[in-house]
């Protein structure tokens, strides 16, 4: 399952910022250098696949993809 | 240069006076709107937001919270406003929050402004609901989260009230305190600046004073912030604009689309985004060539007075701006040459200079006046004298002081001049530049600022910490510009046999805990080690400026 959402992050960040290569530890700002609005805008794919509504305070707290993998299987949003 | 009059304003001494006034004659005129999650589009008119605040004071009134402090805890919505403009009206002090801090922080604040009541987001319910404190009343803001009512089950209530002519009337005068908003200062904590109707009013018409807007106006500033709320709200409501607010950064693009405004106000990231957006459209299409020379050619035409009208600069406008003309932007220092090139293209920038506790404008550049390279012009009420380099402020803006601070806030000023901290100096046509900051503040793009002591006083508690400096490191990859750094000097006797690399990873770990509680902006991107101590001065401060 973590394989399968890996993949559909690592699709979203190419979608928005044409950046490839991640890996689990890559840190969304330090690594790839992402705006604010990059984020959030990464964050809008995810909120359109799911039909759900992620609150901006939880977004910060994502730092890395491990994160929002984490997130993800927390929230129950697995079905990619 | 040509001295130009001040523009035509209203001024209001309260809340109560301007929210009873505005609709007059006006009733059925759009006042506030915004679109929904699925782009649908919401609004008030002037009447009906009057009506709504009425009916909400009579609630807070009948529950005994006027002159209560009632905290707002939520992202931009229509709902805060109400809260804000209902607690102001009844002689209450609004307390603004900022949700994107951390649990403690915000439990700080709360605790800090003494609160009665509490109006909550569902993004901070469980914070919320968890505060066992029985004497604090929780209501929240949208929809029924809990045991909680909501806004609109408060306004039936106060429909009620005033329907069976329950008195619910209150005095409120100019002097009365109507917010506390906290800001970063040179201390651990967020300081909770106390500012008056009369302050707050008064700047909100300053700006309109310095500043002719449009008829449609938009705003995805944070409300909790003076900026957002004195200039992007009540300066827009008093000047007759309708208002589309956003507080989303998800929907900041699209929503400028849908709502078609002419004025919009806003932070230099923005700016700087749609920017970068012009010219990587231009070298996706191979056109940064072309795009180069439109502009020198724009350059050359502007020199003499020429404005082009031709149908690509309109193309360009119309794809990075849709029918913005004016844009008024503040909170961190925005690039000229950007301003320059979107004045070009037909769209006006103006910078602004403010800070929290001068609620907050102290000057700004004028639709007639506008040097890219200043922070504009002071505004009517408000006074601005330089000492020794420094930026002193005094007029009916300035703050009541810091609640429950009496030292900080005789700290603050010197002979009756609020001493604002930055560096800055008047030109021959008077308008004001910044030229630096004399506290340590780091401004990001965003128009947050962050105090570094705040995080050093948390990295200090990390076991193999004996020194840190956090400062704001200048980035290359980022539009933010500045990321959070951290030099440490390690305890020599906790570090034992370690090697500088295990150190680092150790003290990498510990920074990696404290950021999961930060908010993005604020998260330390990078520590280093340092070899020896810091320089101190004879009082064993740290020289920041060698770091």
């Amino acid at each position: 399952m973590e394989e399968n959402l890996f993949k559909f992050i690592e699709d979203a960040i190419y979608k928005i910022t044409g950046q490839k290569g991640l890996v689990y530890d890559t840190d969304f700002v330090k690594d790839l250098g992402l705006t604010s609005f990059d984020v959030m805008n990464i964050v809008c794919v995810f909120e359109d696949h799911f039909d759900v509504e992620i609150p901006s305070r939880d977004v910060w707290k994502l730092r890395r993809v491990k994160d929002v993998i984490d997130y993800m299987i927390r929230k129950g949003l697995t079905d990619v | 240069m040509k001295k130009y009059p001040f523009n035509p304003v209203e001024y209001y001494s309260c809340f109560k006076d301007m929210i009873e006034a505005l609709p007059n004659n006006r009733e059925d005129d759009p006042a506030i709107s915004w679109f929904t999650r699925k782009g649908e589009e919401k609004g008030v008119t002037l009447g009906k937001l009057r009506e709504d605040v009425r009916n909400l004071q009579a609630a807070l009134v009948h529950l005994g919270l006027a002159g209560k402090r009632i905290a707002i805890l939520g992202e931009n919505s229509y709902e805060w406003l109400l809260v804000y403009f209902a607690t102001t009206y009844c002689g209450a002090t609004a307390v603004c929050v900022d949700i994107e801090q951390s649990d403690d922080t915000i439990l700080q604040m709360l605790d800090m402004s003494d609160v009665g009541a509490i109006f909550f987001a569902s993004a901070v319910e469980e914070l919320c609901l968890n505060l066992g404190n029985p004497s604090v009343k929780l209501f929240s803001l949208i929809g029924n989260i809990g045991d909680s009512r909501s806004v609109l089950d408060l306004i039936e209530q106060g429909e009620k009230l005033r329907e069976n002519g329950e008195d619910v009337s209150v005095e409120v005068g100019a002097d009365h305190t109507a917010a506390i908003v906290f800001t970063s200062g040179t201390t651990s904590y967020s300081k909770p600046v106390m500012l008056s109707h009369g302050a707050i009013l008064t700047n909100a018409s300053d700006a309109l004073a310095n500043v002719a807007i449009g008829k449609v106006a938009f705003t995805s500033l944070p409300f909790y912030h003076t900026y957002g709320l004195t200039c992007s709200v009540l300066s827009m409501l008093i000047g007759k604009a309708h208002l589309y607010i956003n507080g989303n950064l998800k929907t900041v693009m699209r929503d400028i689309q849908l709502a078609n405004p002419h004025t919009m106000l806003t932070v230099p990231l923005l700016l700087e985004t749609i920017h970068n957006k012009l010219w990587a459209n231009a070298e996706e299409k191979g056109k940064t060539q072309s795009l180069k020379s439109l502009f020198k050619l724009l350059e050359f035409q502007n020199k003499f007075g020429i404005r082009s009208g031709g149908k690509k600069v309109a193309a360009i406008r119309e794809q990075c701006f849709g029918t913005i003309e004016l844009i008024i932007c503040g909170g961190a220092h925005m690039n000229a040459d950007i301003m320059r090139e979107f004045g070009y293209l037909g769209v006006t920038v103006l910078q602004g200079y403010g800070i929290t506790e001068c609620a907050p404008l102290v000057s700004v550049n004028r639709n007639n006046a506008n040097n890219y390279d200043s922070v504009g012009l002071v505004t009517p009420n408000c006074e601005v004298k330089i000492e020794d380099g420094e930026i002193l402020v005094r007029g009916k803006n300035i703050m009541q002081g810091y609640y429950k601070f009496p030292d900080l806030t005789k700290e603050a000023f010197r002979d009756g001049w609020f001493v604002t901290g930055d560096m800055g100096y008047f030109d021959k046509d008077g308008f004001l530049h910044i030229s630096g900051r004399k506290k340590n503040l780091i401004v990001f793009k965003n128009g947050k600022k962050l105090s570094p002591e705040k995080l050093e006083e948390k990295i200090r508690q990390l076991p193999l910490v004996k020194e840190v400096v956090v400062y704001g490191a200048a980035s290359g990859i980022s539009t933010d510009d500045v990321q959070v750094a951290a030099s440490v000097y390690p305890n020599k006797d906790e570090c034992g046999d370690m090697s500088s690399y295990e150190i680092l990873e150790a003290l990498q770990n510990g920074i990696n805990t404290i950021n999961k509680e930060l908010p993005m902006y604020q998260q330390i991107q990078m520590v280093n080690i340092r070899e020896q101590e810091f320089s101190k001065t004879a009082l064993q401060k740290v020289k920041r400026h060698l770091i």
